[in-house]
């Protein structure tokens, strides 16, 4: 049996006195899809953040198709990994932020072709070509030559995931990807992941407050509260009958708008 | 060049004798650009034809011309037309005009840095000119002031040197004297940089602290 | 042909007015080199190396300029290595400004959106990698007017040098004074000229800080 994709064994992270995530135990195979929601603070973009190593964690494991992540087994010990086999394992992983977050001084284009150029060490033409290739799938054809302050925050949002489809990861990272756009540019953005997951064998995990594109395009939703998984299924049961009257009090309240 | 710590020691006193001359010439100094400066700042905001310009322009002058030569004309230049003042006084003149049109701008920024919304809200309940400025406006004004004065008085705390060029008997000036004498420059000269290091860097870091307490970053490096 | 007082001042004083703008290009030159090693250095992974820049700044900024040049001029030489003025102006001023320049460095870094770096992680980019590609492009354009400022104090800065026995501009109105006796006049033109050699680049400044408020880079809020 294949490692799975992601393994948190145990983690627990907490900024001072507030405790963000309580001994989290979760385990993802390959190729799933899992939409992730809950209130905020509940710990959800911690999960991805600590995937991306973007924040560290005090206790537990996390594994990547079972290589340990920023750590490393020191006889007995597990001590920190250095940073050459962190950024290895890491490569693996693609994240979509919530602001974009893309290069000014850069065009579309450039954008995309950049960390294949400089990291993977495609020559330009590839590089540029796999480029053209995302963005004809994101409907972005004709402002590859744009800068970012020329663009719609949609479709800076679907720059942004082209940018990080063409380092070719396995496992993608959607952290709340769509809650600073505006309402009327949201559907295109959404329309890309979901052809994402219809289409593609990669293992994603979306952090989203959008039920129903949740409900349509998970394999599993996982609920979360407090730092800890209240619920976790399929995403016909958790829509429709919750078992945890937490998770009802939650979807009442989002559903209501 | 070696060090020799007897006579350094030898000489300390000499030294911490300029060191008090410069300690007064550098708050006499800033004395008079926090009242100097406070008069360019009305100056400019001034309703009186001329008044606002001439300020801009004596602003203008100060802040990019050197102190150095500023300093020789407070000394060489100033009695030819009747004013005469002893040389720590023509010292601290001299600091004090050019550092008055720096704390000017400081004044303009502070008051700047109050949101309109508070002169508004000021106006809407009906506040005094005075009463606005004395309860509302200074007292947010003021505080992010602290730490960019205070930089400017470590800054003319780093001036001083400059005095011993018209004669003012300061700390760099008595190691002058004594390495001129002596022919030993190593001690005069590293004593007094660890004199001015001694005094000028707990101070910075007060007024880093300070910032830091109050939140505000806007320190301007001098 | 004689000119009238007081320009018949001007021939020696525009003389050293050249040799105070040689000094403050080739002490600029080796500030803004210096404020980049050493601010980047101040960001360091290793503690050691941001130890020393950090002592280095403090040292530099902590002290007086005059004392820095004085240092150099009259201690140097006991130590074997005889420095002309020139050399001495330039090292010495360009490292004090330095001290200042490196703070402009590492304050316009770290004003990058945060965002950046978590993009350059996110795509698998060395810390070096996305400094040079991402990063450092943003911080220079903030870096501009800052350093614009600096360039201005370096030019009031390089009057120092006349008491190290360098022939600039305050060395000749030192030079015409005693010779003539006119004080207020040379005094008075020196700092003329001295005026109009900032003036420019303080409007230089001026005009680049709004060109740059209009390209809207993504700023930490």
């Amino acid at each position: 049996m294949t490692a799975p994709a992601v393994r948190f064994d145990a983690v627990s992270k907490s900024y001072g006195e507030l405790v963000v995530l309580d001994r989290l135990d979760l385990t993802i195979p390959e190729g799933q899809k899992v939409a992730i929601i809950g209130p905020s603070g509940s710990g959800k973009t911690t999960i991805l953040r600590l995937l991306m190593t973007l924040e560290r964690y005090e206790s537990g494991t996390i594994e990547v198709f079972g290589d340990l992540l920023g750590l490393r087994r020191d006889g007995e010990a597990l001590v920190r990994d250095r940073d050459s086999h962190i950024r290895l394992i890491r490569k693996q992983i693609g994240m979509v932020f919530q602001h974009f977050n893309l290069f000014p001084h850069m065009t579309a284009l450039q954008n995309v072709i950049e960390a294949p150029m400089q990291v993977l060490g495609l020559s330009r033409s590839e590089a540029e070509a796999r480029a053209h290739e995302l963005f004809s799938m994101v409907g972005l054809n004709d402002k590859a030559n744009s800068y970012p302050r020329h663009l719609s925050g949609g479709q800076q949002q679907r720059v942004a995931i082209a940018r990080a489809l063409a380092m070719r990861p396995r496992i993608m990272l959607f952290d709340e990807v769509t809650s600073a756009l505006d309402p009327e540019l949201v559907g295109e953005v959404l329309l890309v992941i979901r052809r994402l997951a219809k289409e593609s064998g990669m293992t994603m995990l979306i952090v989203t407050h959008e039920m129903s594109f949740a409900r349509d395009v998970s394999d599993r939703v996982i609920f979360m509260e407090k730092g800890r998984i209240v619920e976790d299924g399929e995403p016909s049961i958790i829509f429709r009958n919750p078992a945890s009257e937490r998770t009802r009090a939650f979807l009442r309240a989002v559903l209501e708008r | 060049m070696q060090f020799d710590p007897h006579f350094a020691l030898e000489i300390l006193p000499a030294l911490l004798r300029g060191a008090i001359i410069t300690i007064e010439a550098t708050f006499g100094g800033m004395a008079l650009a926090l009242v100097g400066g406070l008069i360019l700042a009305m100056g400019r905001m001034s309703r009186a034809p001329v008044v606002p310009t001439l300020c801009l322009g004596y602003i203008q002058f100060m802040r990019n011309t050197p102190l150095l030569v500023q300093l020789y004309f407070v000394f060489y230049v100033l009695p030819l037309f009747g004013l005469t003042f002893n040389a720590l006084a023509t010292g601290i003149v001299g600091l004090g005009l050019n550092y008055s049109a720096y704390i000017a701008e400081v004044y303009r920024a502070g008051i700047d840095g109050v949101p309109a919304g508070q002169w508004e809200a000021a106006i809407a309940l009906d506040m005094s000119p005075r009463h606005t400025w004395s309860r509302i406006v200074l007292p947010q004004a003021v505080p992010p002031m602290i730490p960019v004065l205070g930089n400017y008085l470590i800054g003319m705390f780093k001036d001083t040197p400059l005095l011993a060029t018209i004669t003012i008997p300061e700390m760099f000036g008595a190691a002058e004297q004594i390495a001129g004498v002596t022919y030993r420059y190593n001690e005069p000269y590293t004593l007094i940089g660890l004199i001015f290091l001694a005094m000028s860097y707990p101070a910075s870091l007060a007024v880093r602290h300070f910032e830091a307490k109050t939140g505000t970053q806007r320190s301007r490096s001098t | 042909m004689t000119w009238p007082h007081p320009f018949d001042l001007l021939p020696v004083l525009l003389q050293g007015a050249r040799v105070t703008l040689e000094v403050t290009l080739m002490a600029a030159s080796v500030a803004l080199v210096m404020s980049f090693v050493v601010g980047l250095a101040r960001m360091a992974p290793l503690r050691p190396v941001r130890f020393v820049a950090t002592v280095y700044v403090e040292i530099l900024r902590g002290t007086s300029a005059l004392v820095q040049l004085f240092y150099l001029f009259f201690i140097l030489p006991g130590f074997g290595i005889r420095l002309d003025p020139m050399t001495t102006a330039v090292i010495g001023l360009g490292l004090n400004l330095s001290a200042y320049g490196s703070e402009i460095v590492r304050a316009a870094v770290r004003h990058v959106d945060h965002g950046q770096w978590e993009a350059s992680v996110a795509l698998s980019m060395s810390p070096a990698l996305a400094l040079r590609r991402v990063i450092l492009p943003q911080a220079l354009l903030a870096m501009m007017p800052p350093f614009g400022n600096l360039l201005i104090e370096l030019l009031k800065a390089t009057s120092l040098v006349s008491l190290i026995t360098l022939t600039d501009l305050t060395f000749a109105g030192s030079t015409m004074v005693a010779s003539t006796g006119r004080a207020a006049q040379v005094w008075g033109l020196v700092l003329l000229i001295y005026l109009i050699m900032a003036l420019p680049l303080g409007w230089l400044v001026r005009r680049l800080e709004a060109r740059l408020s209009v390209y809207r880079l993504p700023v930490k809020t």
